[in-house]
This record gives structure tokens, sequence and C-alpha cells, in this order.
């Protein structure tokens, strides 16, 4: 068995275990002696009782074959902790720290007449919040609060409002703080499943296993979502899948999709989380048996469809079976297998496409029906940590791509194609407004990457600060349309000299030839480090960056360690003769 | 378990409480015995306990009073505790 096969095996079957068999099942796999391909450390901080939180965290880790070591801070001293340069919290770097506080014990959050005290409390959690930005680069998870166990008064449900739409406001949007909704978490379980007064009481832990799972559900996804092990592409069935009935038998007229019938309005609401996840900036791709011309009437004509043809990147509308077809939409679009979610209401479709593809993850449209809005409200694999402009605007760049596509069957050669294309790239130090958007590419461009180093924006923030880093952001444009951000390097200086730590495009923008003008750019970054006369670098295979195995090689650096399969290289700068292509134009900021 | 006579019922009550205590604290099921208790196991100490009050109810769909939750301090008394929940007339 391969290692994944080895784990899955180990994994409880139920999607919600019980604690007894998560405890057990955790303990085997902590025993099994793999090279894990990723790894994360968690640190929790906390004012009430909520250990069970790590078998719960840790299976959700494995489940994505992700080794998690989870700490936990003594009760009640993370304010010491998040002050002291010395804790472990500050002394150790961690991949998430979660500050988990319970109202109930917050004791200055209530006045003498047992009102609470929003300011208080926001100010207090603003201040823990600054510090750990401060003096972590860690992933910040914090929490909205319940009402608190005493409040009596009605009045307490608009003030709690008030307070958790500050804590939502404090968090900020550029995916250093992680808002964790308890509210949420415990109206999904229901109230009476996931807080228990007895254990309040008696063990100062509230929350009984099944809301401690939804909370280890949401940190479980967010930290996939910093590794890099994130979904991007939705592909979707059809008949029964996005409206009700068989468009070829029932017509246009025929099938179900009226907003205020049934069961048309499961099909409508269905699509509008469709059109969500689309604006964060999910792929859509259509993957199904039907006539291409029936379809597409669909999404032109039907007076309630809400999907229409430019919110998918793709489709295969044929009768060819679905595997082929998904594997062609993977490389139509160049994004792996392993990130395509795919939904069909037949279990013979869902099961063939599990059988022949297995890194792609299906889900099955439910037998009853009115269910269906639930598969995507719970389904976690499509979160991340911070949404950018970038990610609401990624499918038009797709489309856009086909429109390349066309022009290039006119022309002559590659070059001239794409001389046609006027590019433009547009290289300089990362601003703040794009940090973001670069540690989202850090943790997820795998083909094109040298290193395949996932930072936080926290880490990016550090380095951002700091003499001996330089991080440059590329974005590029043609007379097509605007690729964004779609390229970063980064440079780390050390006594020896400065170094190529992340070379990376994202998979939008290859065969362009505009990987030269980033390597040029960062060439002149570490040149402007003052003093230098080599330039190392490195390559760092993995599963998927087999096409970039040569690139140092092809382009004048030595290979000084052949310690395979990592290779180590150096430039000398004197003789250096790296040219970017003559039809990109460069424009360089800062 | 409709069909098995209350001896066979009593039987699996205490090879379910066994599994649980083995999952919670990383022990062989076959190294406990009725008088395993704090003092015996090593992960039995005040969060094992609320380990194992939290497994307790959930794999057998009951809810513990806190006197209850205090006197569970070892194999037996957890089994004779789960005996007067589910069939107090036993």
């Amino acid at each position: 068995m391969s290692a994944p096969e080895v784990v899955r095996a180990l994994l409880p079957s139920s999607p919600q275990p019980k604690l007894a068999e998560v405890l057990a099942a955790v303990r085997e796999l902590e025993q099994l002696d793999l090279s894990w391909p990723h790894r994360a450390r968690v640190r929790v901080l906390r004012n009430f009782t909520c250990d069970q939180l790590a078998p719960l965290l840790r299976l959700e880790g494995y489940r994505r074959l992700l080794h998690l070591d989870v700490e936990f801070g003594d009760y009640d001293t993370y304010a010491q902790e998040i002050l002291d340069p010395d804790s472990p919290t500050r002394r150790a770097p961690h991949d998430l720290i979660v500050l988990a506080l319970w109202l109930d014990h917050l004791s200055f959050a209530f006045d003498a007449n047992q009102a609470l005290q929003v300011e208080a409390v926001l100010d207090h959690l603003r201040a823990q919040v600054a510090l750990l930005r401060q003096h972590t680069s860690a992933l910040i998870a914090i929490n909205t609060f319940l009402r608190p166990i005493h409040s009596v008064d009605p009045r307490d449900a608009a003030t709690l409002a008030r307070l958790n739409a500050g804590v939502h406001e404090l968090a900020g949007h550029d995916g250093r703080v992680l808002v964790v909704d308890f509210g949420e978490i415990v109206e999904s379980v229901g109230r009476g499943a996931a807080v228990d007064a007895r254990y309040l009481f008696l063990y100062k832990s509230p929350f009984q296993p099944p809301a401690l799972q939804g909370w280890a559900t949401i940190l479980g996804a967010a930290l996939a979502s910093q590794k890099g092990l994130i979904k991007k592409v939705l592909a979707l069935d059809c008949d029964n899948t996005l409206w009700g009935g068989v468009v070829g038998e029932d017509g246009l007229e025929g099938i179900r999709l009226h907003p205020h019938d049934q069961p048309g309005s499961i099909y409508h609401t269905f699509q509008r989380q469709l059109l969500q996840l689309q604006r964060q900036g999910v792929l859509l791709v259509l993957c199904t048996k039907n006539n291409e011309a029936d379809v597409l009437e669909v999404l032109d004509q039907h007076p309630h469809c809400l999907l229409h043809r430019t919110h998918f990147a793709g489709w295969r509308i044929n009768w060819e079976n679905k595997a082929d077809n998904l594997a062609a939409l993977a490389q139509q679009l160049r994004i792996g297998l392993d990130a395509f979610v795919f939904i069909d209401d037949s279990p013979v479709e869902c099961e063939f496409v599990r059988q022949t593809l297995p890194s792609v993850e299906v889900l099955a449209v439910p037998e009853r029906t009115h269910l269906l809005p639930d598969l995507l409200r719970s389904y976690t694999g499509f979160v991340k940590v911070a949404t950018t402009d970038d990610d609401a605007a990624r499918t038009q760049q797709y489309q856009v791509e086909h429109h390349r596509g066309a022009a290039s069957t006119q022309a002559a050669n590659l070059d001239e194609y794409l001389a046609g294309l006027g590019l433009i790239a547009e290289i300089g130090p990362v601003s703040a407004g794009e940090i973001a958007r670069v540690a989202q590419l850090t943790q997820r461009t795998n083909q094109f990457n040298l290193t395949t180093r996932r930072y936080s924006t926290g880490d990016l923030e550090h380095m951002q600060q700091s003499p001996d880093w330089r991080v440059l952001a590329m974005k590029v444009r043609d007379k097509f349309g605007d690729y964004g951000l779609t390229g970063a390097a980064i440079v780390a200086r050390d006594e020896s000299g400065p170094r190529i730590a992340t070379f990376l495009l994202s998979c939008r923008i290859l065969g362009r030839r505009l990987e030269d003008s980033l390597l040029e750019e960062t060439i002149a970054t570490a040149r402007a480090f003052g003093n230098v006369s080599r330039l190392a670098a490195e390559f760092l295979p993995t599963a998927k960056n087999a096409q970039v195995r040569d690139f140092f090689d092809q382009r004048g650096f030595t290979l000084t360690s052949g310690d395979e399969p990592h290779k180590r290289y150096l430039l000398d700068l004197s003789t250096e003769t790296i040219r970017h292509a003559e039809f990109i134009t460069i424009e360089r900021r800062g | 378990m409709p069909n098995s006579s209350p001896s066979n019922a009593g039987a699996d009550l205490d090879a379910r409480v066994r599994t649980v205590l083995a999952a919670v604290f990383g022990v062989e099921p076959g190294r406990l015995d009725d008088d395993s208790s704090p003092d015996s196991v090593a992960k039995w100490d005040s969060q094992g306990h609320l380990n194992l009050m939290l497994a307790l109810e959930q794999e057998f769909g009951v809810q513990f009073s806190e006197e209850q939750m205090y006197e569970m301090l070892s194999l037996r008394l957890v089994v004779l505790t789960l005996q007067e929940l589910i069939d107090p007339a036993a």
C-alpha cells in the first residue's frame, strides 16, 4: 500500500466519528513511520478547557496527509504567554496560533450589573491580536462569542451581535487573522448538542464533541489552505444537479429551476451557492453527458438559470466518459486533478470517477434533494484563508485564455504569436496590498515553482520588513486582458551571500517566456544588496515541479552540489547574461 | 440488544466499556480489569477523565449526573453506573 492508502485505511469510516474512535485512530496514525508530505505546528492559547480539540484537529490533518503537532498553553495563561518573549508561542515558529476565548471566563467583560462591556472585550482582544501579529508569523485564529450562561436579559442578544461584529472587524482582511464563528457552529449542530452546562461548571469545558468537531473542521481547512492543499475547480454534472429533470427529454421549458417551485427552488439555491464559490475564485466547469446545444440553451436562455456561459472556465458536454473529460479539463486549465471536486447525481458516474481518478474528490448529490444545499455548506475543501481581488476575476482570465488560444492558430510561429500578445510585465517589490496574493501564490503554485516553499501572510510581512529579504511581485497583462499578480520571487541574504529562496509563476502565464523577465529582475534585486559577486539558487523537487528541474541549468547557473534530487547552484554575476525576451515590455516599480 | 439474554447484555456492556477505556487511555483492552482506575492507568488523569466522560456519554447515549462523574473512578464503577442508567430495573 502507498502512504495515502495506509493512512486512509486507518481513518474512521464515519464522517462524524465518536471521540473514542478519533482518539484510537489518531494514536495509530501517529505511530506510523511515514515521511509526512506536509507538517504544521499549532499552539492553542485558551481560557477554557478544550484539550479534546487536539485529537479532532490532528485527524483533520491526517485526512489531508498533513501531520500536525498540537500543543496547548496552560489554562488561562494566554495573556502572559503572548507578552512573554521567551514563551513557547513566541520562541518557536507556528503555522497556526488559536486564541480561544470563552466570554463567561473574561472577568472584565461584565460590569457590576453583569452587563456586557463590548468595548472592553474588543480592546482586550485587539491588543492580543496585535501582539501576535507583531511577534509571530502564524495564522491567528480567534473566535466569536456565545451568549453568556448568566444572561437573562433578552436585549443581550443585540449587545452580543455588536460584540461579534467587532470581532470580525478587528480581524481585518489581510488573511492573517481567521475568525471562527462559534455561533455558526452551535447553530449547525444544535445548542443542546454543542454546549453542556455540566461540563462548563465541572471542568470549564463547555463544548461537546460535535461542536469541537465543527471547530476542528474549520481550523483544519485553514491549515490545509496555508499548506497549499486546496481545491480549485468544481466540475458539475447538469441534469438533476444544476436543475431538476433531463433537458434532453423535458426541454428548456420542462426542467425545474423556478425559485418558488419545488424542487426548482432547491436547484436555484444550489446555483446561488455556485455563484458565490465562483466569486471566491473557484473555477466552475461542466462535465456532463448531454447534447451541447441543449445545455448552452439553458445557460443562455432559461429565465431562472443563474449560471451563464461566462461563469464557467471550461466545459466538456458530450457522451464520452467523464474521467476522460475531467482529465481533458485538467489539461486545458493546467490544474492538477487533485485540485478537482466533481459533483454528480448518478451513483454510477460518481463511483466510476472515484475508481478511475482517485485524486478527484467526488461529492454525490444527496438522494433527498432538499439536502443538496448542505453539500457545499459543509464542504471545506475550497476554504481559503484570505480572498483577494484576483480571485473574483479568475474565471474571466481563464476565458480570455480561450481567445488567446484562437489567436495562436493564426500566428506562424510561437515567437510571432507571443510578440502579437503585447505582453507587459510589471515587476517590483511587493506592496502591502499584494502580500495576501503573493502568500496565496506560494501556497497554491505547484508546477512552475522551484522550491515550493509555502509562506503565510505573516511570513511575508516579516520578510518585507527585514533587511535580509526581498520579495518581488510580477503583474502581467497583454492586449487581450489582465492576468493579475501571477509571478513572485524571494531573495534571501545571509553571510554567504544572496540566494533565490522562491521563484514561481502561476500556471496561467506559462509558455510566454515571462520567467526570464522575472529572473532578470530577481538578479538585479540580488545585486542591489551591494558588493555581491555570486547568486545562489536551488531546485527542490516535488511530485509536480518536474518541468522546472533544469530551469537554472539552462540559464547559466553552475550546479554546485549533486546530492540529488535537491540541486544547488551558483551564478557568477560578473559573467551572467540573462536577458528577457524582447517582445515583453518590463515596467519596473519602486 | 433486544435478543440477548441479560447476562449476555452485561458481558456486551463490559466489553464496550473496555473498548472505550482502551481508546481513551491508549492501552490494550486485555490489560484492563475491573479494578483499573486512575491509580493504575497512566493517562487517567483529570483531562483523561473528562475525555472518558465525553466518550462514554457519546458511546452509550446517556447523560451522567455530576455525582456520577465524580464517582466513576474505576472500570467496575463505570460499568455499574451505566447499567443503572441503561436499565434501571436490572
